[in-house]
This record gives C-alpha cells, structure tokens and sequence, in this order.
C-alpha cells in the first residue's frame, strides 16, 4: 500500500443531490469543512489566529464498512501506518458530520437528499494524492424531514461565515447552504428565519467543538477546523460562528437544471 | 465655438421602481425594471416581424410640466420639439404610455411580493452615447393600485426573468428583465414557477406592449414600439414575444442594499 507524505489537512465535504422525483434530481449542492489534525501536539487556543499544522501521511487502504455506509480508502497518521487509532479517528469525524447533517435536516429543502460524506487528504499545493473515503447513505435517514412541497429555489442559500483571530482575508470563511425549505424564508419579511440561522449555526459550533475533542474517543488526533489559505500548511483556527439574517445566492451548481420556458407572442 | 447640441433621444426606457414599505426591513431598498421603446409616429410603427430597424432622432428638451391626477401624478421632466405638432403630442403619448405603464403594474401586483410598494415608474430618454442628463419624466402613484398584493415576500433578489425576442440574432436580439420580488407563495412544487403564473406575467407585458404600439393620444400621432435596444449604435430590434422560464432568477442589482443582522456564536 502507498504511503503519500506532505498531506496538509483534511477537507470534508457534504454533498446533497435532489430526489429522482424531483425536478432538481441532477442537480447537488455541497459544503465544505477543512480541518488540519494533531498527534500528540498542543491543541492550538482559539485565539491562536494562524496556525502552522503539523500535517501527516495518508496510506491507501480499502476498509468497507460491513454494516453501514463508508467506504475508507485511506488511514491517516503521523507515522505513515494505518492503524486502528487512525481509522478510529476518521470513523469519528464521520459520525461527527453525520450528526450535524441530521441537525439540519429540519430546515434543508425537500426536494434535495443527503447524498455523500466525502474525506479528502489534502496536500500543501491543494492536490488529494489518494482517492476520499465515501460515505454513502443507505437509507433516509439524514433526509431533509421537511414537508413535500418545501423547497426554496434552489439558488437561494444562507452564508454561514467563519472567523478567526487573524484579521484578513486570509482568516475569514464562509461555505452556502442549501437548498433550504420555504419557510427558512419568513414570508412577512424575506428574510431568513430566527429558527434557521439559530440552528445552522449551533450545529457548525457543536461541529467544531466536537472535532476538537476527538481524542478522548479515538486516541489521540484531534481534528481543528481551519480556515486555510493556500498554499501551505497554514490554516488559520476557527473562534466563531457567524450567520446574518438575509439569504444569499449560491451561483454555483453542478448539473443544473434545464429551465421550461413559456413565450406569448404579441402577434 | 461650435454650439453644443440639444439633448435627444432614439428610444426611451420605461423603468418602473419598486421600494420596500416603510414597516418592512428593507425600506430602504429600491429594485426596477424596464422596457425599451422607441418612439413613432402613427403610421410608421414597424411590424413585429421587422427584425432590426434604424432609430431617429428626436430632440427633446427639459420640462415643468405637471399632470395631476386622483391615482397619481406626472412631472415631465421632457418634452418633445423635433416639430412643432408633435410637440403637444409628446406629452400626451408620454402620458399613455405611463397610464399603460401603470396598468403593467396593477396587472402583475398578485404575483409580486408584499413589502414592497411601486415608488414610481420613469421615462428616461436614452441615446447613441449614454443616457442623458435630462431628467426623466416620472409617474408618482398617489394610491395603493399598482402596490404588490401577492401572498407574503420572496427574499429580493429573486426575481421572475423577462425574456424579449426578436426576429434578429444574436445578443442584440435579446432583452431580459428582472421582475420582482416575486411573492412567497407563488413558486409552486419544486420552486418551480407554474405555467399560469408565467401566463399571467406575460400577459400583462403583451398588454402593455400592444397598447404603447397603438397611439393613444389626442391627435393620434404618437406611439411606441417596444425593443430590444443596442446602445451606440442607433439600431433596435422589433420585440415580437416575451417569453419566461419556471425558475426564479436572480436580481443582482438592487439601490441602497440593507446592511444584514448578524448572529456571531463563540466557539
């Protein structure tokens, strides 16, 4: 099995992909999260700004879970071995993910499914020099709970921002999500509902309090969710959470949809 | 030295302005859109099939006039004087062509978001180079009619997309307008804009186009053809149809945006 050193950090990705009954079944919507991962070393403070991560080596591997839904293809470790502790702690990010995943279904549209989990191990130059690990859902269980007919247009997403300690550009975040339900939307104001944003942005900091305290679960590694500028082994340490109260437009997405179009001549 | 030219105009921009409602969070937001038409005299408005068509000049200069009405009031900010008999004639199709206007307004009020009120609707006079510093002639509404009445309010910069067509190709031949917000509970399954919906919208512009082309004046001179205007190059093409498609667009351009309310959580 290949052993890839210089990996950086690990960039996880939620992806959505609307239901084959609907009319958005191409198309997916995703967010990322980067985090970079100790071994042992000091936990970086909140306030520590930006952060030289330690980083780490990746060796393929082809671990299918039995009974559920991932596919591993690679262990990550400080010591180029794939070992029980490593996979302990990408099974603990996972379920990590999956947690918050279910914290929003309540408020994502129903027209869209969760679709994948995918684990990238990034290198400093941006590239993943191994396939991700895959988790793919086998049931309903993370589906947005929300009503059939509750789908807002799906260019429609709320910007869920990151801060850090460092004070530029290079320390601030943000990902888009969505497609959300109709009422995440409050209709006697357009603006995004007091629910939604209270929700999207408890789940991101339970998210990464609970990266950070992997490793009382799973050996040691602990996963901190970065904001990283590239290139490099820099990421700049997340400290807060933040969402504003008015809908933005994600203008990015993939498969999109062939609009129907109705024409009435003036002659 | 050279004696500088009176201001004139090929075609003129009917722009009609909606602004948040006082109570509503985004009072102070202001969103439009427009029509381009040129204008003629009775027997040369050209067919709907004309394709591409050459536009005259018409020398305009500055008004005071001022028309009061029980809905709603006019102040010219322009009048027309290439020849004399069609001065007075300007006025009055200016006229008509607000009242219709105003009917477009009242036509799609249901299917438009609550929160927001029809400011006004202008006629600014376009040419060759840029738009000109005459003031545009400007209808103010003086009662509720053409305000939005639809079910609740979809966020801003959602916005039905108008499309012009023409018989001539190219982007030239093209016109879209952003018409919106659009009410919240119009988009039906899928956030889909029903065929009806479109119908009705387009309806209402094919009403306001078939009554500009028709002169309503007194002296049964003047009227307007509707077009897809190419700036600096004195061309136009003839609109022959509108057309929408069942998504929802994307208004990007909108006055005095709101600053958003932000909700920060400390990690």
């Amino acid at each position: 099995m290949a052993t890839h050193t210089g990996i950086s950090h690990l960039y996880v990705v939620t992806r959505y992909r609307g239901k084959s009954t609907s009319q958005w079944q191409n198309e997916t919507a995703q967010f990322g999260i980067r985090m970079g991962v100790t071994f042992g070393d000091t936990v970086p403070a909140y306030s520590a700004g930006d952060w030289t991560m330690p980083g780490g080596s990746v060796v393929d591997a082809s671990f299918t879970e039995s009974n559920t839904t991932e596919r591993r293809e690679f262990g990550f470790s400080n010591d180029g071995a794939t070992d029980a502790y490593s996979l302990a702690f990408q099974g603990a990010v996972i379920n990590l993910f999956l947690s918050a995943v279910t914290s929003l279904r309540n408020d994502m549209a129903a027209s869209y499914q969760f679709d994948q989990l995918r684990l990238y191990a990034v290198k400093g130059d941006g590239t993943s020099p191994t396939e991700p690990t895959i988790v793919t859902p086998l049931d309903t269980t993370y589906n947005p709970t929300t009503s059939p007919n509750s789908t807002l247009a799906p260019q429609n997403a709320a910007v869920v921002s990151f801060n850090t300690a460092l004070r530029t550009r290079k320390g601030r975040g943000r990902i888009y999500l969505g497609p959300l339900k109709v009422t995440a939307n409050s209709e006697t104001t357009g603006l995004l509902a007091s629910g939604t944003r209270e929700t999207a942005v408890s789940t991101f900091v339970t998210l990464f309090e609970g990266l950070r305290n992997i490793s009382s679960s799973a050996g040691v590694a602990v996963g901190v969710p970065i904001v990283w500028h590239k290139p490099g082994d820099r990421g700049a340490v997340i400290n807060a959470v933040r969402i504003d109260d008015q809908l933005d437009v994600q203008r990015r997405r993939e498969g999109q949809r062939t609009p129907v179009w109705e024409e009435t001549a003036l002659v | 030295m050279p004696e500088a030219l009176p201001p004139f105009l090929e075609c003129v921009r009917v722009v009609w302005v909606y602004r948040g409602a006082p109570t509503s969070a985004w009072q102070s937001e202001e969103v439009q859109f427009g029509l381009s038409v040129a204008p003629y005299a009775r027997a040369e408005v050209p067919p709907t099939t004309a394709g591409t068509v050459i536009l005259d000049r018409r020398w305009i200069k500055p008004s005071a006039l001022r028309f009061d009405h029980a809905a709603y009031r006019v102040l010219y900010g322009w009048e027309r004087w290439d020849d004399s008999d069609v001065a007075q004639a300007g006025v009055e199709s200016q006229l008509a062509l607000l009242v219709a206007a105003r009917d477009l307004a009242i036509g799609i009020r249901s299917r438009l978001g609550t929160g927001y009120r029809l400011a006004r609707i202008e006629l600014r006079p376009q040419n060759e180079r840029l738009t000109t510093d005459t003031p545009a002639t400007t209808l103010t509404p003086l009662d509720t009619e053409g305000d939005p009445t639809g079910l609740g309010l979809q966020i801003p910069q959602a916005a039905y997309l108008v499309r012009s067509r023409t018989l001539r190709r190219g982007s030239h031949g093209r016109g879209l307008t952003y018409v919106g917000p659009p009410s919240s509970g119009r988009p039906g399954n899928d956030a889909l804009i029903t065929s009806t919906d479109r119908s009705w919208i387009l309806g209402a512009f094919r009403q306001f186009s078939l009554t500009a082309r028709t002169p309503q004046n007194v002296l049964q001179t003047s009227a307007w053809c509707p077009i897809v205007w190419q700036k600096g190059s004195r061309l136009g093409a003839v609109i022959r149809s509108y057309a929408m498609p069942d998504q929802v667009g994307v208004q990007r351009s909108r006055a005095q945006q709101r600053t958003p309310l932000v909700t920060e959580l400390a990690i």
